[in-house]
């Protein structure tokens, strides 16, 4: 699958897909400086939406799932403080043998959506207040090979959330502290902490210092404090709406 | 990133993934709402109505005046303690006394004129025995043919006329007599209506109120128009609390119940009293909630104690104490939930299967479109929850009397079983099986007769 581009007079083979996968794990830096010289987000994108949707209908295609499905959803709605109405479950235990196709199709959808979007926005703060001069395919690039995290997540979250016979999250840190009270403020916002976001906001912010040439670290301080904006409003919201 | 850095950072990206494998197969979270919860105990329990009304005297005496006239003398003032017979108010009595005088001086003209005619009936009588005599000479002097015609008939007359008069003076004698009779009992009646210018108390008690004051006009009540109250004079000794009892607890209340009285204007203090009275007819009484009518009955309570510092009309509340159990098995009323169960033939509540497993609650059939298999029905049912191995079980009770925090358990429930008591959104919101966390927090201290 390699290739080879010439940039800044020198020669470098190009990447394959899986060594972009691999490398925006393992040495992302070097990674994003390449794909961002060299911009092809297409079969990154098309590998984390596949992954995501055979792992997600895969999930929602066994018994385990469907009802860890209709767990969650009445999960969620006692965290804002309703009760699911026997006629909310009718609704929605007729829609379980759909599930797999829909969680499929949701995961097909709603990636590249929400790639867009996210890069659309990181584009409107960084060039014109930052005075960067990347190119949307650029910026878009970089986005959808973070997503390299989202497939190690499903990988590693799919057999934890068969085993335990349950949709929440696996991986945030309200998991290490199970003493906690399950409605209080501080487990929900520990609960709004997973570290796969984390892991993926840093690689993020990684590619975007290589990117736009600026020091990683403003970047990430000042992406942890919108995610820990967002994360005490949503705690504080549930707890709102539970109480 | 040196080669170091690397296998520090992959230590702790793998020591992190085995750490989150680790707490979610090991630790898990106690599912389901957390419930405080009370252990089933024996108390002695009180069925307690509670009311509220006015204290008011069992005697009141309204004095009121017999006779118009202005008040002259005023001998008691308001909360003077009176006794019976005692002075209280005197109305002008100088018109009142001139009548008796007036029918007293008449009685005693006409007695001499009775005596008057008496004489004159005697003289009557003398002239008639004159005019016998006379007319027997003329007739022995007739028979001997010595007096003329004449003179015996003139004899014979004057006879008559002498006897009509002995009759019309004897006449006269009996008229005077109803004539002083009639004057004699003017005489009392005017002594009466004077006597009664001096108004005295007809019983011991105080004088709860004074509408009149020294120089004004007492008037006499006449039809549709009473008389003007001018005291009001209530015997203390005996004491009543006068209260409204709603009409669904009038079946339980007796005559002889005991009751604990609070009267408002004297606080800290119970006072005892026994049910006296229980009316029969409803008393309509517009509810604080806007046109709705609350219907009442009224109820009085005979205090047993003597209350020297209580006065008519105080507000207070009755607790009429209806029935009492000694040592019953008690659940607290909040603990109570009525639920849909499904009984089979024999009784026996039919559970829905229920998978540990899920978090959710298995749907309950909607009544009008399931139907139940042959000989089950579906009833509401009143009962609570029993804290069972993490889970609440709807356990149906039987009910007996109602304390004020607590009701009395017939049957469903055993000494030491922990009924789930609240939060009273939790308690409202569970289902049988539904898994449950215990509040481990000290509950309040409570006292032992509810």
């Amino acid at each position: 699958m390699s290739t080879t581009t010439e940039d800044s007079g020198r020669t470098t083979a190009r990447m394959g897909l899986i060594s972009r996968l691999v490398g925006t794990l393992t040495s992302p830096g070097a990674t994003f400086a390449r794909v961002a010289g060299d911009p092809r987000p297409l079969g990154m994108l098309l590998l984390v939406m596949l992954v995501s949707a055979v792992f997600i209908g895969g999930f929602f295609s066994t018994e385990v799932g469907r009802q860890a499905f209709m767990d969650e959803q009445a999960r969620r709605m006692e965290a804002f403080g309703r009760q699911m109405s026997p006629q909310q479950q009718r609704g929605m235990e007729m829609m379980l043998p759909y599930m797999a196709y829909l969680g499929a199709g949701q995961a097909l959808v709603f990636i590249p959506v929400v790639t867009l979007v996210v890069s659309g926005l990181l584009l409107a703060v960084f060039n014109p207040f930052l005075g960067g001069r990347a190119t949307f395919k650029q910026l878009f690039t970089v986005v959808v090979h973070s997503g390299a995290v989202i497939i190690v997540q499903q990988l590693f979250v799919w057999p934890l959330n068969y085993v335990r016979e349950s949709m929440s999250s696996a991986t945030n840190l309200a998991v290490f502290l199970p003493m906690l009270e399950e409605n209080s403020f501080l487990t929900r916002l520990l609960g709004t902490i997973d570290l796969f976001i984390v892991w993926w906001t840093i690689v993020l912010a990684i590619g975007l210092s290589v990117l736009y040439r600026r020091k990683l670290t403003p970047i990430l301080i000042s992406f942890f404090i919108v995610y820990g904006a967002i994360a005490v409003g949503v705690a504080a919201f549930m707890r709102g709406g539970g109480s | 990133m040196t080669r170091n850095k690397k296998i520090l950072i992959g230590a702790i990206v793998v020591v992190v993934g085995a750490g989150l494998v680790y707490a979610n197969l090991r630790f898990k979270r106690q599912a389901g709402v957390t419930v405080q919860a009370e252990g089933i105990q024996k108390r002695d329990l009180e069925a307690i109505v509670s009311a509220s009304g006015k204290i008011r005297p069992k005697r009141q005496v309204n004095i009121t005046s017999e006779v118009s006239g202005r008040v002259t003398r005023l001998a008691v003032n308001e909360g003077d303690r009176v006794k019976t017979g005692q002075f209280l108010i005197q109305v002008d009595p100088r018109t009142l006394t001139s009548a008796v005088e007036r029918g007293d001086a008449s009685l005693q003209t006409q007695r001499a004129a009775l005596q008057q005619a008496r004489t004159q009936v005697e003289a009557a009588r003398t002239n008639l025995a004159l005019a016998e005599q006379s007319l027997k000479r003329q007739q022995e002097l007739w028979n001997k043919q010595l007096t003329t015609r004449e003179s015996l008939e003139r004899s014979e007359n004057e006879l008559k006329v002498r006897e009509a008069e002995v009759r019309t003076r004897e006449s006269e004698i009996t008229a005077a007599e109803q004539r002083i009779r009639q004057l004699s009992a003017d005489l009392d009646s005017a002594k009466y209506n004077l006597s009664r210018v001096t108004i005295q108390s007809p019983i011991t008690g105080i004088v709860t109120r004074r509408n009149v004051e020294e120089g004004e006009t007492a008037v006499v009540g006449f039809t549709n128009n009473p008389s003007v109250v001018l005291l009001t004079i209530a015997d203390m000794s005996v004491i009543e609390a006068e209260i409204e009892v709603d009409e669904t607890d009038i079946p339980t209340v007796q005559i002889g119940h005991k009751a604990k009285i609070t009267i408002d204007a004297i606080p800290d203090k119970k006072f005892d009293g026994r049910v006296t009275e229980i009316g029969n007819s409803p008393i309509q009484a517009a509810s604080t909630a806007g046109n709705q009518q609350a219907t009442n009955f009224r109820v009085v309570v005979t205090l047993v104690d003597q209350i020297p510092e209580v006065r008519p009309g105080f507000t207070c509340t009755a607790e009429i104490t209806t029935a009492t159990r000694s040592k019953a098995v008690t659940v607290p009323i909040q603990a109570m939930a009525v639920r849909e169960l499904v009984f089979d033939r024999g009784g026996n509540i039919v559970r829905a299967p229920r998978d540990e497993k899920k978090k959710r609650r298995p749907i309950e059939p909607v009544a009008s479109a399931e139907t139940l298999p042959a000989g089950q029905t579906r009833k509401e049912t009143e009962g609570v929850f029993v804290f069972r191995n993490d889970t609440a079980a709807f356990v149906p009770v039987k009910t007996g009397i109602a304390g004020d925090r607590y009701f009395e358990v017939l049957s469903g429930l055993n000494e030491g079983d922990r009924v789930i008591t609240g939060p009273l959104a939790s308690v409202r919101g569970l289902a049988d099986g539904d898994r449950v966390k215990l509040d481990t927090k000290p509950a309040a201290p409570e006292s032992k007769k509810q």
